[in-house]
C-alpha cells in the first residue's frame, strides 16, 4: 500500500512538472533543457526558506515560485530570440550552469553532501508527515495546477500562444509582442515547476544536487514528448506512461541491475519512432517544428 | 607555472579540437545538430578497448578497426533516422530529440554490455617527461601531433578537393545544390563517415590518457558544440580557434579556482557567445541576398 502511495506521489510531482513543461514546449514550440534547474531551484528555495528563515512551507512555496519565474527571466530575457537548436542549446548552457552552483555553493547549498532533515509542511496545526496525508497535499497540488492550466490554455493568454507557435508572423501582424508572451510563458512554466521541487524537497526530506541534472531534463522533456504537448491529455498520459514504465517493468522480473539502462533503452526508441511518425506524441496536439 | 598551463591548455585544446572538426563536418553539410556524435566517441572507445585491452590487438591495428567502426556507426545513424526526417522536412527540434534519443539509446546499451565502472586503457601513456619543473605526458604528444595532422589533411581536403567543396556548396545552399543535380546523399553520407571516424581518434586519445566510462559522451561532445559555436561555423579555422580558446579557458579555471567550476565557465562563454555574436568569433562576411 505504501509502495503504491509512493507511486502516486511522484506522478502527482511528475504531472506538475510535465505540465509546467507543457507551456513552452507545447504553446510556443520552445524546447527547453533546462526544466530540472528551476524544478530544483524550487526545491531549495524552499528547503531554505524554511530551515534558515523558519518560514512556513506554505508561503515559502510562494515565495519559491517568485524566486524561478524571476531567475527564467536570465534565460528567457536574452536567449528567446533564438531559434531552433540555439535556444536549447542555451537552456541547457543554463541548466549546466545552475547545476554547478549547487554542486559548488558550499555555503549556501552544502554542495554534493546535500541538506538532510528537511521538515514536514504544517498548516493549522496538520502536520503532513505520514504518507497518506502528503498524497493528499501533492494530490490537491497537483489538481490545482491542471485547473490553472486548463484556465490557462483556453484563455486569452493561451490563444495568443497558440497563435505564435502556428504563426509568428501573422500574431506579429495583428500587433501581439511575441517576445512578451513567450518570456511570461517561460516564466509560469519556471513557476510550476518551483511547485514540484518544493513538493519533491519536502517529501524526500534530503536534497542533493543529483536530483536536478541535464539527465532529469531530459526526462522531463521525454515526459512531454512522449505523451505530446499543445494540450492537457499529452503530458499528462506521459506521465502516467514514464512513470508506470518502470514498475511494469520490474513486475515482469527485470533484474534491477540491468533495469535502469533497459528502461532508458526503451524510452529512446520509442523517442526515435514517435519523433518519426507520430510527432505530436501519444496524445498530444502540437506537432514539433 | 605559466608554461605548464599553456602545455596542458594546448593538449586538452588539441583533443577538443580533433571532436570539433568531426561534429563541424557533419554540421556544416548537413545543419544537423548531431548529439549522437558522442554517442559514436562513447561506442568508438569500447570497440578500440574490447580489441586493444581484451583481445591484445596491436595498437595501430586496433586504432584503425575502431575508426572504420566508429565511421560505418555515424553512416548508419544518418540512413536510418536522419536520411527518413530530412525526406519529411522535420523540424530542426525533431532532428535534435531524435539525436538525443540515438545518444541515450547507444550510451545505455554500452553500459549493460560493459558496465558503469571507468576502465583503463593504458599504462605506456601515463609516462612522463620532465624538464624542471616541467611536466609533459607522453600521451599529450601523441595529441598535439593527431590534430595537427587531421587539421592540415581536413584543411586540404575541405580547400582543395571536389567533395570538400561539395560540402561548403550544399551547406550554403542545400536546394541549390539539389537543383543542378549533384547527389546530396553521398555528399551527407561522406561526411558522416568522416566526422564519426576523426570522434573516433578524439575518443581513443582521450581514453589511452584518463580512462573510459559510459559517460565520456556527453562532456566531450558539449566542448566540441561549443567550439563550434563559439569559433564560428562557417570555417574550420573558427572551429580550431574555439577549441583553443575553451580549452585555455578550462585549464585558467583549473589553475585559477578549481576544476569543479570547469562546465559552468565553458558554458558561460557559450552563453555570452550566442547573445553578443551568434555567428561566432571569425564571421563570414555574407551578401546582403545570401541573409
Amino acid at each position: 500500500m505504501n509502495y503504491l502511495i509512493h507511486i502516486l506521489i511522484m506522478i502527482s510531482i511528475y504531472t506538475i512538472l510535465s505540465i509546467s513543461l507543457n507551456l513552452p514546449v507545447g504553446y510556443t514550440g520552445l524546447l527547453s533543457l533546462a526544466q530540472a534547474a528551476f524544478y530544483g531551484i524550487g526545491a531549495y528555495a524552499v528547503t531554505l526558506l524554511m530551515m534558515q528563515a523558519g518560514i512556513n512551507f506554505f508561503l515559502a512555496i510562494v515565495m519559491a515560485i517568485i524566486i524561478s519565474a524571476a531567475l527564467s527571466l536570465l534565460v528567457s530575457y536574452p536567449s528567446i530570440r533564438l531559434k531552433g537548436d540555439y535556444f536549447i542549446l542555451a537552456s541547457l548552457a543554463f541548466q549546466i550552469i545552475i547545476f554547478t552552483i549547487l554542486y559548488n555553493w558550499m555555503g549556501m547549498t552544502n554542495g554534493p553532501y546535500g541538506i538532510p532533515g528537511i521538515p514536514r509542511p504544517e498548516i493549522f496545526g496538520i502536520v503532513f508527515d505520514s504518507l497518506p496525508k502528503f498524497l493528499a497535499l501533492s494530490g490537491v497540488i497537483a489538481i490545482a495546477v491542471i485547473i490553472i492550466a486548463k484556465r490557462l490554455y483556453s484563455s486569452s493568454f493561451g490563444l495568443v500562444l497558440k497563435a505564435i507557435r502556428e504563426d509568428e508572423l501573422s500574431a506579429i501582424s495583428i500587433g501581439k509582442d511575441v517576445r512578451k508572451f513567450k518570456i511570461m510563458a517561460f516564466a509560469i512554466s519556471s513557476g510550476l515547476a518551483a511547485i514540484a521541487g518544493a513538493l519533491y524537497a519536502v517529501y524526500v526530506t534530503y536534497i542533493d544536487p543529483t536530483s536536478f541534472t541535464l539527465d532529469e531534463s531530459i526526462f522531463i522533456l521525454s515526459i512531454v514528448l512522449i505523451g505530446g504537448s499543445g494540450n492537457l491529455k499529452g503530458p499528462i498520459i506521459g506521465v502516467l506512461f514514464m512513470i508506470l514504465l518502470p514498475e511494469g517493468l520490474r513486475f515482469l522480473g527485470m533484474p534491477d541491475s540491468i533495469a535502469a539502462n533497459a528502461r532508458q533503452i526503451i524510452y529512446a526508441l520509442i523517442l526515435i519512432l514517435l519523433m518519426r511518425f507520430r510527432p505530436q506524441g501519444l496524445a498530444g496536439e502540437y506537432k514539433l517544428g | 607555472m605559466l608554461l605548464q598551463f599553456l602545455i596542458n591548455g594546448i593538449a586538452s585544446g588539441a583533443l577538443i579540437a580533433i571532436m570539433a572538426i568531426g561534429f563541424w563536418f557533419i554540421y556544416r553539410a548537413t545543419s544537423l545538430f548531431h548529439i549522437a556524435h558522442g554517442g559514436v566517441y562513447t561506442a568508438a572507445a569500447y570497440i578500440f578497448y574490447s580489441l586493444y585491452i581484451s583481445n591484445g590487438i596491436s595498437l595501430s591495428l586496433a586504432s584503425l578497426l575502431s575508426l572504420t567502426f566508429s565511421g560505418i556507426l555515424g553512416l548508419i545513424m544518418y540512413f536510418v533516422v536522419y536520411s527518413p526526417l530530412e525526406k519529411k522536412h522535420a523540424s530542426e527540434g525533431i532532428k535534435f530529440i531524435s539525436s538525443l534519443a540515438i545518444y541515450i539509446f547507444i550510451v545505455n546499451i554500452i553500459a549493460l554490455i560493459y558496465g558503469n565502472e571507468t576502465k583503463m586503457l593504458s599504462e605506456w601513456t601515463s609516462k612522463s617527461i620532465s624538464f624542471g619543473n616541467i611536466i609533459i605526458i607522453k600521451i599529450q604528444i601523441y595529441e598535439f601531433i593527431s590534430f595537427l595532422i587531421l587539421l592540415m589533411a581536413s584543411y586540404l581536403f575541405v580547400k582543395r578537393t571536389k567533395s570538400g567543396r561539395a560540402i561548403r556548396a550544399i551547406g550554403d545552399n542545400p536546394l541549390l545544390f539539389k537543383a543542378i543535380g549533384l547527389n546530396e546523399k553521398w555528399v551527407k553520407g561522406m561526411v558522416f563517415v568522416i566526422g564519426s571516424a576523426i570522434a573516433g581518434v578524439a575518443s581513443i586519445l582521450a581514453g589511452l590518457d584518463v580512462g573510459i566510462d559510459p559517460r565520456i559522451g556527453m562532456s566531450a561532445l558539449l566542448n566540441a558544440v561549443v567550439a563550434v559555436i563559439v569559433g564560428g561555423v562557417k570555417k574550420i579555422e573558427g572551429v580550431v580557434l574555439g577549441a583553443f580558446l575553451i580549452a585555455i579557458i578550462q585549464n585558467l579555471v583549473i589553475w585559477q579556482f578549481s576544476a569543479r567550476w570547469e562546465s559552468a565557465a565553458t558554458f558561460l562563454v557559450l552563453v555570452i557567445v550566442l547573445l553578443y555574436k551568434s555567428g561566432g568569433l571569425l564571421v563570414v562576411k555574407r551578401r546582403i541576398e545570401e541573409l
